[in-house]
């Protein structure tokens, strides 16, 4: 209980010291005010002391509770006008609320203090300047029953009684379940005594320790909180308000049945005890003639000076943090988002003056705005400990509930996240932790069986990793079983059997996210409560976070959730529509995608009224960011520079078009269209993904990169589904952020709709030509080359001033590490790149290092047909040439080029060594002329001996032929006349030939593909081209291959070695 | 009549002060302690799927701030915006709002018992935005009710039923 109790504890102590601090200054308004009592004021202190003794009482601060038990006394009989609150009485009163300070300071010695000078004190005051008749009620005990005869409170005063009833108030004991009743409705038992606080008067409580066993113990199903409450509340309304069953609500008609009616009742005409309470002329005779309360004033400041020389040390640690009103701090915040977006502004009006003065002190004022914007988040930071805490709890009694032994490790409670995440995520994380008790976990005697100890192992930590802060939840449970899952997907209709087939196990296990899939209504009623890890995903995903699965059977279940630090400032796109702007977050957007004007006719497809986009083989539907905002679509005229209405709202209007004015115009777009704004006819494609939609969404131009500060949108516009906010850009302007997964449900995309789409894939791909995707850029602005994107790590935007030259050779150093850099102009025949400020650098990882191209404009992302000039423009370092939209476009072989430059990262890479100086044959099949070029240089470099085929069905008559001999066969998969799987089957299945090892190369990258290339026979199935990967995939198999035939087999080859 | 206590400025005070402007023909007017500041910050960003009164958002000082055309509001028909239009800021519950209107007039001080219940309609224009009218010697005065404006929706709908009876 103790840890637990932490937090609970650490609340009180906030929540008493707030309330400490107003006490005293109340208190001396109080004095002032004298027999004029003002009844808000003395309520207010009434209420703050009143608290500090409920909770205290919970919490088992026997001292504080009693202490503010007979202050709340005296102040009762202030408000009730009984009792004038004289220098005297205040005096007592301070010096209470002094002591309770100093316990609050040290709560945890401070049941050792003994307050039983100031009850005295207190009890003097009372004695003194009061009545007799009030005295005696005060001093009577009475005792509380309920009508059944159980004995609940026991010396409870009268006069507290008395008071609240003669107030209008009805008497009621409350048994509240701290389990049922407040700890499974997810409330602390603060928050619900502050419920208790809402709807009435505590007067007494304690916490029924009758049923609890050792701390060992698990905890008792129920844990009773016996209250005493006067309210003017009904008993239906005080069920409803505490969220408590009816029947743990006793009303008491009168405490006690005989005292209540001989004492009580007589003196319940409210007339002579309301005529005590003194108006101001008696005030003076009430206060004089008192010497007794003077008397125990001494002992008191004694007392106080002892305990007073502890706290100093807890005093000075509670100096060091102060309590801010939360607006404080969102008005902050604002402002630093504000500063943040001026200091931009001003940023780009310095770029534009040449003055150094001026452009250090904006550098300057750059670094203390973000400094200062990381403070301000700073301060909404709270540690995630807050929610971990109640899991402890949570994992406890659920365990107890389902008959399982659980521990659960917490780590990394110091974590910290913005308050607002704080908040959202309590929800989600315990359902996951539900969800690892109830699925993960195994009943103990399954878990002895499968060799485990009895007691499962529940881990919850929290970490920095990246910027972002990882929360994982593991445990060593039962795993989740993939096939189960496919299973049960295949009976809802979620996924086809075909589907269920191909599903790698880790599609399979991401199957529980989806809508509609809940394991939990079928095994349990725990986890479940009406929620599926949909929504978990869901919420996290709206915080900006990601959910991942990792499961092993039998072993353990494993979910990381990854959160943002902050919500308030998010990377975004910004991009154009008509005249408007608009931020798309980048966690929405996959990728980029830029169709030319000539290919938008090859590209689009139109189903039904939907357009679609072939990307990669598969289907992705599109929609239209003008269509979605009814706004007119605008393009950007290359030679006006201005925005011109673009007519042709529909694409398939574009089919024939490709040689229509449009393209013409698309023509004279030249490398330094820099904002990447469409062209007329080209189309910009944004790649979004939301809640396992992914769609494409077509905007009329893309604009920077931003970090943006998101603000609300006024109530007007709650409606707005398709908008998340809107943020202030640079230049001043509003743009509208948008929320993807609400234009998703604008546009009536449903799920099924990307379903249908995997149905329509194997027959798009059948039918393509054999492409290669490549990053067009230029050099010198006039000289176009390319790069394929399958060997692409990544691409940085870099600062020219940021490269650095040593020894002759070009250094990037980022990100604490240094990366080679290659220029073209330096390795084969290009023009050297103009000067500028901004460029590109394509990443590459070759021989395991990392190598970065410079490509300082960079033009499209584009198909290219493989129909290769590989004479014209051929040299080390360049493969051959295309014409892409008209212009020549050099391919770059970026192997050779680095070779070049840096001969010696190649001089030890492992090759197989061919035996007693034999050659090794390798028998290459592929269709196309570029990449059977390619293929074999790549290999003969290594030393081998390539003989190439057209197709498979020459590749199998020469392997038929018995004067050739080969030691492995390298093949495309699409070829005609017969294609690569074919050959692979009848390879595999000819005794002679089926020791041969095959190794697929080819551009049909999806797991079915890869799928079926194993299940023909292939070796090894290679994407397209990584000569590194192939290379080693080559040797990797020769070395097999020549383990066995060593082995099982004296070469068999009659032919031997042909020349 | 309309709503005591979002005119408690009225209530309390014997005088008050009202900032006057004009849309279309209509000469209106907004007390002065509900308005914020009035300006020209008319670079509207268009929202869609947006109320057809809202004109747009702006840039206040770091807020996004929603602009309501009152043209919309009083069913006269939309005009592009002009040297003379002004946007005039209004603090409703946690937000600002802004009013769009054609060209401001003056401010004009009355008293409590000069201002008489407004009429069912002013001309073709719904009365149910109006919380008083005052008589100036050539024309008319009518005090707008803003949150009534602001909360338009609603109005619109209970106007409508009242219309019924």
């Amino acid at each position: 209980m103790p840890s637990e109790n932490d937090e609970l504890l650490d609340a009180f102590v906030t929540e008493a010291n707030e309330n400490l601090v107003d006490v005293e200054n109340d208190f001396l308004l109080i004095e002032e005010a004298g027999a004029n009592i003002d009844q808000d004021l003395v309520n207010k202190v009434f209420r703050g002391i009143h608290s500090m003794k409920g909770t205290s009482g919970f919490l088992g601060l026997k001292s504080i509770g009693k202490l503010a038990h007979e202050m709340e006394n005296v102040l009762n009989l202030v408000r009730n006008r009984e009792l004038v609150p004289s220098p005297k009485v205040v005096d007592v009163l301070l010096r209470g609320a002094d002591t309770l300070r100093n316990m609050v300071n040290d709560i945890e010695s401070s049941n050792d203090v003994d307050v039983s000078s100031h009850v005295r004190e207190l009890e003097a005051v009372v004695s003194g300047e009061t009545t007799p008749e009030v005295q005696e009620s005060m001093n009577r005990e009475i005792d509380v029953e309920l009508s059944n005869g159980d004995l609940i409170f026991m010396m409870i005063s009268e006069q507290a009684l008395i008071s609240r009833q003669r107030q209008g108030g009805s008497i009621y004991i409350i048994i509240a379940d701290l389990v049922a009743d407040v700890q499974s409705k997810d409330q602390t038992p603060l928050q619900f005594l502050r419920k208790v606080y809402d709807a009435g008067e505590l007067i007494d409580s304690y916490v029924s320790t009758a049923g609890l066993g050792d701390l060992d113990d698990d905890l008792p199903g129920a844990l009773d909180f016996m209250m005493l409450v006067s309210s003017t509340n009904s008993r239906e309304e005080l069920a409803a308000k505490l969220d408590v069953p009816q029947d743990k609500i006793h009303h008491i008609a009168s405490p006690k049945q005989t005292d209540w009616a001989d004492q009580g009742q007589p003196r319940e005409p409210s007339a002579d005890t309301a005529d005590v309470p003194v108006p101001a002329s008696t005030q003076k005779e009430a206060t004089t003639p008192t010497p007794e309360a003077a008397t125990p004033k001494s002992p008191a400041p004694a007392k106080t000076p002892s305990k007073s020389t502890k706290p100093p040390a807890h005093a000075s640690a509670a100096q060091a943090s102060l309590r801010v009103n939360v607006k404080v701090l969102d008005t902050l915040m604002n402002l630093a988002g504000e500063l943040v977006l001026s200091r931009n502004q001003l940023m780009q009006t310095v770029e534009k003056w040449n003055d150094n003065g001026l452009k250090s002190v904006s550098t300057r004022i750059d670094q203390v705005t973000s400094e200062l914007q990381e403070a301000i988040m700073q301060t909404r930071m709270q540690t995630i400990g807050t929610v971990f805490n109640k899991f402890l709890r949570i994992v406890r009694d659920l365990s107890k509930t389902l008959e399982k032994q659980c521990d659960l490790e917490i780590e990394g409670k110091d974590v910290e996240l913005d308050k607002t995440i704080i908040e959202a995520i309590g929800d989600p994380l315990t359902h996951l932790i539900r969800n690892s008790v109830d699925h993960g976990v195994e009943l103990p005697g399954i878990r002895v069986e499968r060799g485990k100890s009895p007691s499962g192992k529940i881990r919850l930590s929290a970490f920095h990793q990246s910027g972002k802060v990882n929360i994982v939840i593991s445990d060593d449970g039962a795993g989740i079983d993939a096939s189960k899952l496919k299973k049960k997907a295949v009976e809802k209709g979620i996924i086809t059997e075909e589907e269920a087939e191909d599903m790698s196990e880790r599609e399979a296990v991401r199957l529980i996210f989806h809508p509609g899939f809940s394991m939990a209504e079928k095994v349990s009623d725990v986890s479940g409560r009406g929620v599926g890890m949909d929504v978990v995903r869901t919420n996290i995903e709206k915080l900006g976070g990601t959910v991942e699965i990792n499961t092993e059977l039998g072993v353990g279940t494993t979910i990381t959730v990854k959160l943002p630090l902050t919500l308030a400032i998010i990377p975004s796109l910004v991009v154009r529509c008509g005249e408007g702007r608009y931020a798309i977050p980048q966690v929405n957007i996959r990728e980029l995608v830029r169709i030319n004007a000539s290919k938008v006719a090859s590209k689009i497809e139109r189903v039904k009224d939907a357009e679609v986009l072939r990307l990669r083989g598969s289907l992705l539907p599109l929609a239209r960011l003008s269509a979605v905002m009814a706004v007119q679509s605008k393009y950007l005229d290359p030679m006006s520079r201005k925005l011109e209405p673009n007519e042709r709202e529909n694409i398939v209007d574009r089919r024939e078009g490709a040689e229509s004015p449009d393209s013409a115009a698309a023509e004279l777009r030249t490398g330094n269209d820099q904002r990447g704004d469409t062209a007329a006819g080209a189309l910009n494609i944004i790649v979004l993904e939301a809640d396992h939609l992914r769609y494409g969404l077509i905007v009329d131009g893309l604009n920077d990169s931003e970090e943006i500060v998101v603000k609300p949108l006024g109530r007007h516009m709650k409606e707005c589904q398709c908008l998340a906010g809107a943020t202030i850009l640079g230049d001043g302007q509003v743009a509208l952020i948008l929320d993807v997964t609400g234009i998703a449900s604008h546009i009536h995309l449903a799920k099924s709709d990307a379903d249908a789409n995997v149905g329509e894939e194997t027959a798009d791909t059948e039918v393509s030509e054999e492409t290669q995707a490549v990053l067009l850029f230029t050099n010198e602005p006039n000289e176009q080359f390319s790069l394929p994107m399958s060997l692409i790590t990544r691409i940085e935007r870099i600062r020219s001033d940021q490269i650095d030259s040593v020894g002759g050779l070009g250094v990037l150093q980022y990100r604490g590490s240094s990366l080679p850099l290659l220029s073209l102009e330096d390795h084969i025949k290009a023009k050297p790149r103009p000067d500028q400020d901004r460029l590109n650098v394509v990443v590459f990882n070759i021989s395991g290092k990392e190598v970065g191209l410079i490509a300082p404009q960079l033009i499209d992302i584009s198909e290219i047909i493989t129909h290769v000039d590989t004479v014209t423009f051929r040299e080390p370092g360049v493969s051959g040439s295309v014409v892409v939209d008209g212009k020549v476009t050099r391919l770059i072989d970026i192997y050779e080029l680095t070779e070049k430059a840096h001969p010696e990262w190649f001089a030890n890479r492992p090759t197989f060594e061919t035996p007693e100086g034999e050659t090794t044959r390798i028998l290459l099949a592929e269709d196309s002329g570029f990449f059977r070029t390619q293929v074999t240089k790549y290999l003969e470099t290594d030393g081998y001996e390539v003989v190439g085929c057209e197709d498979g069905l020459i590749a199998w008559n020469t392997l038929q032929d018995p004067e050739q001999r080969f030691d492995m066969v390298v093949t495309d998969v699409e070829m005609p006349n017969m294609d690569g799987l074919e050959l692979t089957r009848k390879i595999k299945n000819d005794p002679c030939l089926s020791y041969l090892p095959v190794i697929a190369v080819t551009s049909l990258a999806r797991e079915e593909d890869i799928q079926r290339g194993y299940e023909a026979g292939v070796d090894d199935y290679q994407v397209k081209i990584d000569r590194e990967k192939l290379l080693a995939a080559v040797t990797k198999h020769l070395k097999a291959y020549q383990l066995k035939a060593g082995l099982d087999r004296a070469p068999v080859s009659t032919g031997g070695k042909s020349s | 009549m309309t709503s005591a206590d979002s005119t408690s400025a009225i209530m309390t005070h014997d005088k008050v002060e009202y900032a006057t402007f004009y849309v279309g023909e209509l000469l209106l007017g907004v007390d002065i302690n509900q308005i914020q500041e009035i300006n020209r910050q008319l670079n509207l960003t268009r929202v869609s799927h947006a109320p057809n009164y809202v004109r747009g958002v702006i840039n206040l000082r770091g807020d996004v701030v929603t602009v309501v055309d009152l043209r919309a509001i009083l069913q006269l028909p939309i005009v592009d915006i002009s040297h003379e239009n002004r946007n005039v800021i209004i603090k409703s519950g946690d937000e600002h709002i802004g009013l769009l209107i054609d060209r401001i007039a003056d401010v004009v001080v009355y008293k409590q018992d000069e201002i008489e219940p407004s009429p069912a309609n002013v001309g073709s224009v719904d009365g149910a935005f109006f919380k008083g009218v005052c008589k100036l010697e050539s024309e008319l005065l009518i005090l707008l009710d803003t949150e009534k404006v602001f909360d338009m929706d609603a109005s619109a709908a209970a106007s409508s039923s009242v219309g019924m009876d």
